[in-house]
């Protein structure tokens, strides 16, 4: 029997999708759960990531109090503004995409310094199931403090607008997917930039940060930055989400009526990581190609 | 007997940027390895011989996914390259960086397992087979230290121990003993031996003959990309049988090397520097023939002789009778 055949003959006992499926998973619960025995490894950053947080949200929740109408003594009682929805809100998604946008690339980054990166090209695990488990920890992580500092504004300052829960939160599943698929087009070009990475990192999140009306409302911008943000599916993603939890007050959303930004966002949580994967095989490729997966 | 590595026509060319001012820049292909073809059978240790530079390591690459030939296909285990990734990933295992490709902040024990998860191992099966590693190579001590702690040596020890966590039936090591210590070297080679005897099939690479002649049965020496010398050890060696081999210790300026080069009767001649000292090896047929000439040579041209003797004929002088290179030199295309 020839290679050829063999391989043929093996091919042919190839375990079932669903079989496959299941391995897969296992080994992206195992990824999982290094990620998260790196992290228990560095305690201090652990301590200081919960704690600056609050600082975070102190500041923010100043800038809310100095823009509300009503004064801080008001706000103290009931925080039901629109600008301070607008603002926590906004920070609740920018603290998820700080987290998916830009960490798959950095990871990958830091796998290319210390070697890791060809180890794990050299098993037959996962590509797919390696990028995402990157960021898991993270997201959890990044999903409990957001929990917390809701918690703590609440008590601190009183009552947030919360309401359409639900729609809120499947309408965060999709921008996270969406971010997630942002992240694994980030980490192709990480993988073809390789340090440069970093400074456009560092342009691209001040420019989200506008563009995406993080932590105001859109019609604060400039006409010629409401048309840009018009055109970028994350901007529907922001608007959608806090207008949702701060249900619907007049003016939101802003950039088009909430059933179509619900289209824009199951869309972009649907291709936004088709595309992302399929930019980093295509880089990843290319790395194969030029010999360098293993550059540092 | 059907070989468990087929490699025929392998090539690859890189395409390098070579800079010619602040912002130009010249797109230039560098052939690493030149239409490689070799066979490597179940159960033996196959030592890919050969210089810094020589295309060992981009050959091993190709053949462990990691890089995408230019041209060319290769069979492991039956599985075709290019079309049966996984399945070759899952059934060689691979020694490839060094000390590197660990994770630091992991224990060496934690390395292991994750790794073995890595192949789909379950849990029992993967403890099991950690533990037998850990025994084999002695890492009772530091195995549950965070690899950050390790020497390099350990590192390395533990860098082998990795690629053995899958029970492969192919090992492919690339320089494993690069950075070790000599006792900590025959311990591995020693280990890598037991494998073998155990019916691992062994892809070796070294730029060190003694190494090779000692682990290896059969051997393919890789200059620039192509196999200039292809077989077992004694017939690798057998090749240079009607010729002799003389060492020359001493200072050798170059134009006393030049003149020796020049001689006839000298089929190839290397000169290398070894610890401070000077060493020049001549292959010839007939060695007492052309020995008045070559002290003729050296002396006349300003040589200082400290010793001068007839040797066995090693790995490392049939490289030198094939290339007029010595070893030391990086041979890596520019």
């Amino acid at each position: 029997m020839t290679n050829e055949q063999i391989a043929n003959d093996k091919s042919q006992r190839a375990p079932s999708p669903f079989v496959n499926f299941h391995l897969q998973f296992v080994i992206f619960v195992e990824m999982v759960r290094k990620q998260l025995i790196v992290m228990t490894r560095y305690p201090v950053d652990f301590v200081t990531s919960f704690v600056q947080i609050f600082f975070m949200i102190l500041l923010f929740t100043f800038a809310t109090i100095m823009f509300e109408p009503r004064g801080a003594t008001e706000m103290s009682g009931s925080m039901t503004s629109r600008t301070g929805g607008v603002m926590m809100y906004g920070f609740v998604l920018f603290m998820f995409a700080s987290d998916t946008l830009w960490t798959i690339g950095y990871n990958i980054r830091e796998e290319q310094y210390q070697g890791t990166l060809e180890s794990l090209y050299l098993t037959p695990a996962s590509k797919f199931a390696s990028l995402v488990s990157r960021v898991t920890m993270i997201v959890v992580w990044t999903g409990l403090l957001s929990v917390a500092a809701v918690v703590f504004v609440q008590l601190f300052l009183g009552r947030l607008p919360f309401q359409n829960v639900g729609l809120g939160a499947l309408l965060l599943v999709f921008t996270l997917s969406g971010m997630f698929g942002i992240g694994f087009a980030f980490a192709a070009y990480t993988l073809l930039v390789k340090e440069s990475a970093q400074t456009t990192a560092n342009l691209l999140q001040f420019t989200i940060m506008i563009v995406c009306g993080m932590f105001f409302p859109f019609h604060a911008l400039p006409d010629v930055l409401q048309s840009i943000a018009r055109l970028v599916p994350l901007s529907y993603a922001v608007d959608a989400f806090r207008s949702t939890l701060m249900g619907y007050p007049p003016g939101f959303p802003e950039l088009a009526s909430i059933e179509t930004e619900i289209v824009i966002v199951v869309a972009f949580g649907i291709l936004m990581p088709i595309i992302g994967y399929w930019l980093y095989q295509r880089a990843e490729r290319h790395a194969r190609v030029t010999g360098s997966l293993a550059e540092f | 007997m059907e070989p468990i590595i087929q490699v025929r026509d392998l090539t690859k060319v890189y395409q390098s940027k070579e800079r010619s001012g602040l912002l130009s820049s010249r797109v230039k292909n560098v052939d690493a390895l030149k239409g490689i073809t070799l066979d490597i059978f179940p159960g033996e240790v196959f030592g890919l011989l050969g210089p810094n530079g020589a295309g060992k390591t981009t050959l091993i690459k190709c053949l462990t996914t990691l890089l995408l030939p230019t041209r060319g296909a290769a069979w492991i285990n039956g599985y075709q390259l290019e079309r049966d990734e996984n399945a070759i990933r899952a059934s060689i295992g691979c020694m490839l960086m060094g000390d590197r490709g660990l994770y630091w902040k992991l224990t060496g024990r934690e390395n292991l397992d994750f790794f073995g998860a890595l192949y789909q191992i379950p849990p029992a099966p993967r403890k099991k087979q950690a533990d037998k590693i850990i025994e084999m190579l002695n890492l009772g001590d530091i195995v549950d230290r965070t690899v950050e702690t390790y020497s390099s040596g350990q590192k390395m020890k533990l860098a082998f121990g990795k690629a053995l966590i899958n029970d492969a039936p192919v090992l492919i090591l690339d320089e494993p003993t690069n950075t070790l210590d000599l006792p900590s070297a025959r311990e591995l080679r020693t280990v890598v031996h037991d494998l073998n005897e155990q019916g691992r099939t062994v892809v070796y690479t070294t730029h060190q003959m003694s190494e090779a002649e000692e682990l290896c049965d059969r051997g393919a020496s890789i200059d620039r990309g192509e196999v200039i010398a292809l077989g077992t050890i004694p017939e690798l060696k057998a090749s240079l049988n009607r010729e002799g081999v003389t060492k020359v210790e001493g200072v050798i300026p170059a134009t006393a090397f030049r003149a020796v080069r020049a001689l006839d009767g000298v089929a190839s001649a290397a000169l290398s520097s070894k610890d401070g000292a000077q060493e020049l090896v001549i292959v010839a047929p007939n060695p007492r023939a052309i020995l008045p000439q070559l002290i003729h040579a050296l002396m006349d041209n300003g040589a200082v002789l400290e010793q001068i003797s007839p040797t066995e004929v090693t790995l490392e002088d049939v490289f030198i009778a094939k290339t007029g290179r010595t070893l030391a030199e990086d041979t890596r295309v520019k």
